[in-house]
């Protein structure tokens, strides 16, 4: 690799890093989660809100909210065998911490996590409804809170007190 | 938040001057490391970039479980794998392109590039010239955020089989990032 042996004054060569397993599902979840399950062999280690989330998603979890998504995986998770292996999304964390993914695994039936184009049964009506939806929510929020408190309460100044 | 400007305009390599995008290799991992660093520009924290071979049949070739003879790639050696266009030249064009950018644009100290396979391949070769999974030693790459570049860590014995000096599990792998 001759371009980047011209590189390598920025890389340090990590020669032992090392684990017990010899398969892909339980590596590919140490290695991005930190966890060990053994139990995970294709087809069995599917995602699930009960794994430990992929190291991007704790990232995500702690870092200072942005506008946009903390975690991306390109150009898409792994997967193999008809699964998306897990340790590759957010796990317990939940949706809001997975990452945001351009295209689905290859070959498997379950979607991409959060889709740049809407999916099939999604379509932009239904964005555009939900989103009129919170603003109705929001301004009748606003309005109730109004109505309960009259004015917004302003803090007296430090002055006299009885 | 995903069909913000910011996250469309990155996923828009046509922004990319032909040279940076020769640079980085026209071809799916290239680009992605080239995503991956316009990505990071927009304000994303954490970008994975995971390679396995699409063939333009649409086959999965997983090119890095390189057990050699692969039938999907032509049955030829696991050592004529990795000189193929969808093994370690694109690596080192895609990888070497992001160092060098990041470190250009002065983004390098503040990111860190890390490389790594869920494990490593057997000390031996098999009949196929490839070699098999092996958890107990692989080799992985650290750059950027501080990392001390140019220095080797860590040791194996003489195969390269299993490690003897300061072995780095996978927490320790994740805990550095």
């Amino acid at each position: 690799m001759p371009k980047l042996t011209k590189q390598m004054d920025k890389v340090a060569v990590v020669r032992s890093l090392s684990h017990k397993s010899n398969n892909h599902e339980p590596s590919v979840y140490h290695m991005l989660t930190g966890r060990q399950n053994p139990a995970l062999v294709v087809p069995r280690n599917a995602r699930t809100r009960s794994d430990f989330p992929s190291f991007g998603s704790v990232l995500s979890a702690f870092a200072p909210p942005v506008d946009v998504p903390a975690f991306a995986t390109v150009p898409r998770p792994i997967g193999h065998d008809g699964v998306t292996y897990a340790g590759t999304h957010a796990g317990f964390l939940g949706p809001k911490f997975d990452p945001l993914e351009r295209a689905a695994a290859k070959g498997v039936r379950e979607p991409e996590t959060h889709p740049l184009t809407p999916l099939p049964d999604f379509p932009e009506a239904r964005l555009v409804a939900r989103e009129g939806l919170r603003k109705l929510l929001e301004k009748q929020d606003d309005g109730l809170q109004r109505g309960r408190l009259g004015t917004t309460w302003t803090p007296t100044a430090i002055g006299r007190c009885a | 938040m995903i069909a913000s400007p910011r996250v469309r305009g990155a996923f828009d390599l046509g922004r990319e001057s032909p040279r940076m995008r020769d640079r980085y290799g026209r071809n799916e991992y290239g680009e992605s490391f080239l995503l991956a660093r316009r990505l990071v520009e927009a304000g994303v924290k954490a970008v994975s970039v995971t390679w396995t071979y699409i063939a333009p049949n649409g086959a999965v070739n997983n090119v890095w479980d390189n057990h050699g003879a692969i039938a999907s790639l032509g049955g030829i050696s696991g050592f004529a794998i990795l000189k193929e266009k969808y093994c370690l030249p694109p690596l080192d064009c895609g990888l070497s392109a992001l160092l060098e950018d990041l470190a250009d644009r002065g983004m390098l100290d503040r990111t860190i590039v890390a490389v790594a396979g869920e494990f490593g391949r057997t000390p031996k070769i098999n009949p196929n010239g490839g070699r098999e999974h092996w958890g107990a030693a692989q080799t992985g790459l650290l750059a950027g955020g501080g990392i001390r570049g140019g220095q080797i860590y860590g040791k194996t014995d003489k195969i390269a089989a299993y490690p003897t000096d300061t072995p780095v599990s996978p927490e320790d792998w994740l805990a550095t990032l």
